[in-house]
């Protein structure tokens, strides 16, 4: 399986790679725009600073993927995703940069062996309240700050969370899961 | 404490091709030296374009063929200057300052950054140097902080560097690398009921605690670029360590190098250090390289020595002044998130500041630490 992950500049993607890596995943770091997106298996998009609408590479491997391949977006990558779907972002104050809080989930397969709610790290002053409507909401806060996200027909996959933090609890399950969800779209091509 | 002697040669950062090349070329050398703030340029994707004047080097190694251990460190009798006053000049005004540190502030909630570590470059003119190693020593003795470094340059003019640094930025051992970053401090009391107070706010402060594991998170980043897979672990978390005059807290991150990872790609991964940047760090460092009117040359790079076994170890330079042409170069910063006062973040840095300075007055004389106001 051949990963792509898109970084947004940030300092969490190395160790998003690295949990793949340890799950035997070969996942290749961009930093620019590939000219072809058909050698890769799935689409990771990563946190970062700033907005979805100055993430330009970011909204444009995307739209690209979008329908063909699985995509998970983490942080701003969640909020790229939305933002090129329409959804408006808001401001959320107070930001929360480093801290754990309860993530509430409905018990969709990325969370699966996960109880709800658990302890997940946040590292974000923008955010979402609202989904548009091909979307359904996965996860969220106790402030009702959607902390995850699922296109309803195609494989697309978004967390305001870090599971790479080290204060999330079991985080890597979540990648682990979506490992295991890829496996199976590309054995079955299953939306 | 070590003193390294019979030194060799020298060697500066002069052009950007193959930095540290000698390291890899003089396998049984020590080599003991710093590597400037301003290396970022190599191993950060930032914009260059950044017309700040560099005094120094982007590093600067001394060969040596052989180190010896000391078992004490003597220093002279305590010296007299003439002047009465020492006084320290802040770069810009107080009110430029904090209005910086609000400026940082929008940033965060816009969501450009989490935290962000900004300072303050502050000088002394007409200190003419003489018995700098022998005050080190001083130093030393009365506060002996763990990765405390004295260094001597001839390059390009004379310059010394003398590091009072708590903060250890990165040691090798073998194949196993290890990082202990420093966020969150609180002064030591007489009192004791005082005293551990003061620990017990410092251990229980919100702010500290997101700031240090936001760091934590940094610095695991970094790890993972150059470790094994899921060889990269939290250690310790915001544990105590008391000093004389000081707390902090830290954390400690460790993890198994992959094969053939050189001295320069653990640089390249890893530096500048996550508590003197911020998060995410690209972003922080062209903050601060846009709202610092300084260069911060040595100060937050790192200083060290690097053994014939090309296991190394590191400090972040913090607490550091830098000596040259009767001057001192002394910078401070505070970590900056959405909850900072930018009034207590100012007046944190001024306490600092005028804590190095301090021992200055018992061992040359002075008799008051004062600050001049910039005009």
């Amino acid at each position: 399986m051949n990963i792509l992950l898109i970084d947004n500049f940030d300092s969490f993607t190395y160790l998003i790679s690295s949990i793949f890596e340890e799950f035997n995943v070969e996942i290749e770091v961009k930093r620019k725009e590939p000219e072809y997106l058909n050698k890769y298996d799935a689409l990771l998009i990563s946190p970062g600073p700033g907005t979805p609408e100055n993430s330009h590479i970011s909204l444009n491997v995307y739209k690209r993927a979008k329908g063909k391949i699985p995509i998970l977006g983490i942080c701003l990558g969640m909020q790229i995703i939305l933002y090129s779907e329409g959804q408006m972002i808001k401001k959320i104050t107070p930001p929360k940069h480093g801290e754990k809080v309860d993530i509430f989930h409905s018990n969709n397969f990325l969370f699966n062996e996960l109880k709800s709610p658990f302890k997940g790290a946040l590292y974000h002053s923008l955010g979402f309240y609202e989904v548009p409507e091909n979307y359904k909401i996965l996860a969220w806060d106790n402030r009702k700050v959607i902390m995850g996200i699922a296109h309803k027909k195609f494989p697309i996959f978004g967390i305001q969370f870090h599971p790479e933090s080290f204060l999330t609890e079991n985080g890597k399950i979540i990648y682990k899961n979506f490992i295991e969800y890829v496996i199976k779209w590309k054995n079955q091509k299953l939306f | 404490m070590t003193k390294y002697n019979y030194k060799n040669k020298s060697y500066a950062h002069t052009e950007t091709n193959k930095p540290f090349y000698f390291i890899e070329n003089n396998k049984e050398s020590y080599f003991c030296g710093y590597i400037s703030f301003n290396f970022y340029q190599l191993t950060e994707p930032i914009n260059k374009n950044i017309n700040k004047k560099l005094n120094f080097p982007l590093f600067s190694f001394l060969e040596f063929k052989k180190a010896d251990l000391l078992k004490e460190n003597k220093f002279n009798k305590i010296k007299k200057e003439k002047k009465e006053y020492l006084t320290i000049t802040p770069n810009s005004k107080r009110e430029n300052f904090i209005e910086n540190i609000k400026k940082l502030k929008k940033h965060i909630e816009n969501g450009d950054i989490y935290v962000i570590n900004f300072s303050e470059k502050f000088t002394v003119n007409n200190f003419a140097v003489y018995d700098l190693k022998s005050f080190f020593n001083f130093l030393y003795k009365k506060h002996p902080f763990p990765y405390s470094i004295y260094f001597e340059f001839e390059n390009p003019e004379k310059f010394f560097l003398l590091s009072h640094s708590p903060e250890c930025f990165i040691k090798k051992k073998g194949d196993k690398i290890t990082t202990c970053p420093i966020k969150g401090s609180a002064n030591r009391d007489k009192n004791l009921n005082e005293d551990l107070q003061n620990m017990e706010n410092l251990l229980r402060s919100e702010k500290e605690i997101s700031e240090l594991s936001m760091v934590v998170d940094l610095e695991r980043n970094d790890l993972s670029k150059i470790c094994i897979p899921g060889s990269v672990k939290v250690d310790i978390h915001r544990k105590v360590e008391a000093f004389k005059t000081i707390y902090h807290t830290y954390s400690r991150i460790s993890g198994i190098l992959k094969d053939n990872i050189t001295f320069k790609d653990i640089i390249y991964a890893t530096f500048p250090g996550g508590s003197i940047t911020g998060s995410p760090k690209p972003k922080s460092i062209e903050l601060i390289e846009k709202y610092e009117k300084h260069s911060r040359e040595i100060y937050t790079g790192i200083a060290g020595v690097i053994f014939p076994n090309r296991d190394f170890i590191f400090n972040i330079c913090i607490r550091t002044g830098i000596f040259h042409n009767e001057k001192i170069d002394y910078y401070s910063g505070a970590g900056i998130v959405y909850k900072s006062d930018p009034q207590k973040e100012y007046e944190e840095i001024i306490l600092k500041t005028k804590s190095f300075f301090e021992p200055f007055k018992e061992y040359y004389g002075y008799k008051e630490i004062l600050f001049e106001s910039k005009r």
